[in-house]
């Protein structure tokens, strides 16, 4: 899976759909493939019972499992869905864009999505790095941030700084907030313009220290038990266990 | 937020054409190490998407509007400086 990815996708798009969409919904659609299953995948423990999937991987991405949340068949019909409830095109696009990024985006890992489902039952997987939900959340994090996970968290950093235009508050006002009016209204009716501006640029925020976080805990406290250091091979790390489903 | 009739936003409001000042990137800037910082107390932080916005909005908002609080405007202090010399 993809971490950091997601949250600088989300800018890229708005800058290249303009006003054609709306940025909350591309927030909406990038989190929504995840947004019921993702505590289930790591699990939680409550005392000395640990409530979760007994196989992170067929559960999160298979079929038979939930794995059909991450098919260009869900993100159609929740996006069609979201289009009937608030009848804004924006929303109907940005759900649409921001679904399909994050599915193709994790495409990159050694399981892959179920691209296609229902019409063909196998993941679609181009085996960059390691899908390694299965250690846990923080070795998790370690095992994507020494291999080309965090290439690719990077380049998506680079490529949202190249579109810096988007972060302006001249291009907010003008395209994000006009894209969105009745939405950015109703927020820009409890809170104050400084902190609704904030407010659009906190999914940069959040990403920028995800990478620089996990990255340093990783390799500089080396915090994770099961850490061997940097491997950017295909499908790597080798020292987490690879994981693919059919 | 100023608003229209006709946008529901006010576009042309000229504070929206300027830059972003250069204090508040150093907000932004120190609203980041904070979260980087707390985070090595508390790794759930960085699992909590909605935690990370909030604390980047209430940080941007809130410590400048805190700051006011406790010190006197500069601009009304460079005002007055000016009103007494003249």
């Amino acid at each position: 899976m993809s971490w950091a990815a997601h949250d600088f996708e989300t800018y890229v798009i708005q800058k290249h759909l303009g006003t054609r969409v709306s940025f909350l919904a591309v927030v909406v659609g990038t989190y929504l493939p995840d947004a019921l299953t993702k505590w289930w995948v790591y699990g939680v423990n409550k005392g000395p019972i640990k409530f979760g999937s007994d196989n992170p991987a067929q559960f999160h991405r298979g079929w038979p499992g939930a794995g059909f949340t991450h098919s260009i068949i869900f993100i159609v019909a929740l996006a069609g869905l979201i289009f009937q409830f608030t009848k804004s095109k924006p929303w109907g696009i940005g759900v649409l864009v921001g679904g399909l990024a994050h599915i193709l985006t994790d495409t990159s890992d050694t399981v892959g999505t179920l691209l296609f489902w229902p019409f063909y039952n196998e993941n679609i997987s181009t085996g960059l790095w390691a899908y390694a939900a299965t250690v846990g959340r923080y070795d998790d994090a370690a095992a994507y941030y020494s291999s080309l996970g965090f290439v690719m968290d990077a380049a998506w950093l680079v490529i949202a700084l190249l579109h810096f235009n988007v972060f302006r508050e001249k291009y907010f006002w003008d395209v994000v907030v006009q894209a969105d009016v009745r939405v950015w209204t109703r927020i820009g009716n409890v809170l104050p313009d400084r902190a609704v501006l904030a407010l659009y640029r906190a999914g940069m925020f959040y990403g920028f220290t995800r990478l620089i976080f996990w990255s340093i805990w990783t390799h500089i406290v080396q915090g994770a038990s099961i850490y061997q250091g940097w491997d950017l091979s295909l499908g790597g790390p080798w020292w987490v266990p690879s994981v693919s489903l059919p | 937020m100023k608003r229209t009739p006709e946008s529901g936003v006010d576009s042309d409001d000229p504070r929206r054409r300027a830059a972003t000042p250069r204090h508040e990137l150093w907000l932004y800037f120190w609203a980041a190490l904070s979260y980087i910082i707390c985070g090595f107390a508390v790794k759930q932080i960085f699992a909590w998407w909605w935690f990370g916005a909030a604390w980047f909005v209430l940080f941007v908002w809130l410590v400048p509007a805190a700051a006011d609080r406790i010190r006197p405007h500069r601009a009304d202090q460079s005002d007055l400086t000016l009103s007494d010399s003249a």
